[in-house]
Order: C-alpha cells, then structure tokens, then sequence
C-alpha cells in the first residue's frame, strides 16, 4: 500500500482530473475518468485518448479512512498506433 | 559592504521579504522574484545590484510571463469535467463484456483470481476484481433463500 498526499477521495480523483483536463490538455483528445465505489474501496478507471491516436487505460484501487487515502493496486496500459505497448501494475490486496 | 535586495512590483504585494546579504567589493547580485496576481498572472521582477568602486547602479527588469502556472483556457464543458460515477447498468454491461471477452462467469474469474490463478492479467484483471466486488457488495440484489 502506498499511502497519498490527498486525505480524501475527492481531492485525489480532482487531482487525477486536473492532470488530464488542464496540465496534458494540449496532448489529451478524449478523457474519460470514472469512478466506482463499494465498502472502503474505489476504482478510479481511466481511459484516455491521445491526439496522436494512442490511448491510456488505467486504473487505481484506492481504499479510504476518515482521513487518509491508500493506494492498493493500480495498473497502466500505454498503446500507440504502431501496436507499441507498454504496461506497469502493481496488484494489492 | 551590505547590500539589500529587494523584492517587490508595483501592481502586486511582495513575496520576497528584504534580505540583506554580505559581500567583498566589486560582485555583483541578482535578485529574481516572482509574483503572482489575484488572476493568475505571474509576473517576474529581476533586480540587478551592481557594487563596484562606483556608486551602487540598479537595474530593475520587469516581465510579464505567460507559463503553465496561469489559469488554463477550460475547453472541456463543465459537466465532462466532473468524474462520473458509474451506474449499475454501466457496471452491469462492464461485466458482461468482460464475461464475454474471456469466456466465463464473474464469479468464476473472482475464485480463480482469490486462489491466485487468475487467467486474466493487466488492466482487466484489476477492473473485473473491482466491478465484480462492487456488483456483489452493491448492486446485486440478495439471494433469496
């Protein structure tokens, strides 16, 4: 677990946002952020499309307290028209 | 010598208090501050202090910079800025087409994935996990028995 700067789920996911609607916005065609929750956990599932035809499907498995917020698993998939591929994970409990 | 360094403009409040610093004759100083402004503009003040045998010679530069740190140009409406929170029936189709791309059931992934032989890797694995426990702790109604 990886515990983050963020006390709250909402302040992290606008963080997230933020990141993709206003720092990469030059690079980002479509954003597409979603987020599920059940018991103390959320998924935060991204898919982002590229200008340049690449798309980023990525997700974060959060779990929150009253005041902290803990990654606990994510995974990042990188694809580009050419069929590059890169991915990173790490799986929690 | 003493030199002071000032940092200050005149359309916005200082953010550099006054500094003072000790220096060997004939060196110079340059003081770079920035100001940022109730509209987001950041605003950067370079002051020179030249000490020589001569009398001290200032030189003040103002410039007024347009980087990253200034309010983005919204492009997205509103309502596409705001993360959405997924229905039941997207968390229903999400499953279904996971359960048809791989060819079995939720439940059957869930127990291959909690006896660590999940078939799926990469991002579905993480999603399936995760919308499975959503739907079974959230959405799915209870077994009548």
């Amino acid at each position: 677990m990886t515990l983050i700067w963020e006390t709250n789920i909402n302040k992290y996911s606008s963080r997230i946002r933020g990141r993709f609607y206003t720092i990469l916005r030059p690079i980002v065609l479509h954003p597409t952020i979603q987020v599920l929750t059940w018991r103390d956990r959320t998924l935060l599932n991204l898919d982002i499309i590229f200008h340049d035809g690449s798309k980023l499907n990525g997700g974060e498995t959060l779990a929150a307290g009253r005041d902290w917020v803990k990654l606990i698993g994510y995974t990042y998939e990188y694809w580009r028209p050419s069929e590059f591929f890169f991915a990173y994970e790490m799986e929690g409990d | 010598m003493t030199a002071s360094i000032l940092g200050a403009s005149s359309t916005v409040a200082p953010t550099l208090d006054v500094q003072e610093a000790t220096l060997d004759s004939d060196q110079e100083i340059i003081a770079e501050v920035y100001d940022i402004t109730l509209d987001g503009t950041v605003v950067k003040t370079t002051t020179r202090t030249v000490t020589t045998a001569s009398p001290r010679i200032p030189v003040a530069q103002t410039t007024t910079l347009q980087p990253a740190l200034t309010k983005a140009e919204p492009t997205a409406s509103e309502d596409q800025r705001v993360v959405h929170i997924m229905t039941r029936e997207e968390v229903r189709g999400e499953l279904r087409a996971l359960e048809q791309k791989y060819g079995m059931t939720s439940k059957a992934f869930y127990d291959l994935w909690q006896a660590g032989k999940s078939p799926v890797v990469g991002i579905d694995r993480l999603r399936w996990v995760a919308f499975w426990e959503a739907w079974r702790e959230r959405y799915q109604l209870p077994t009548v028995p």
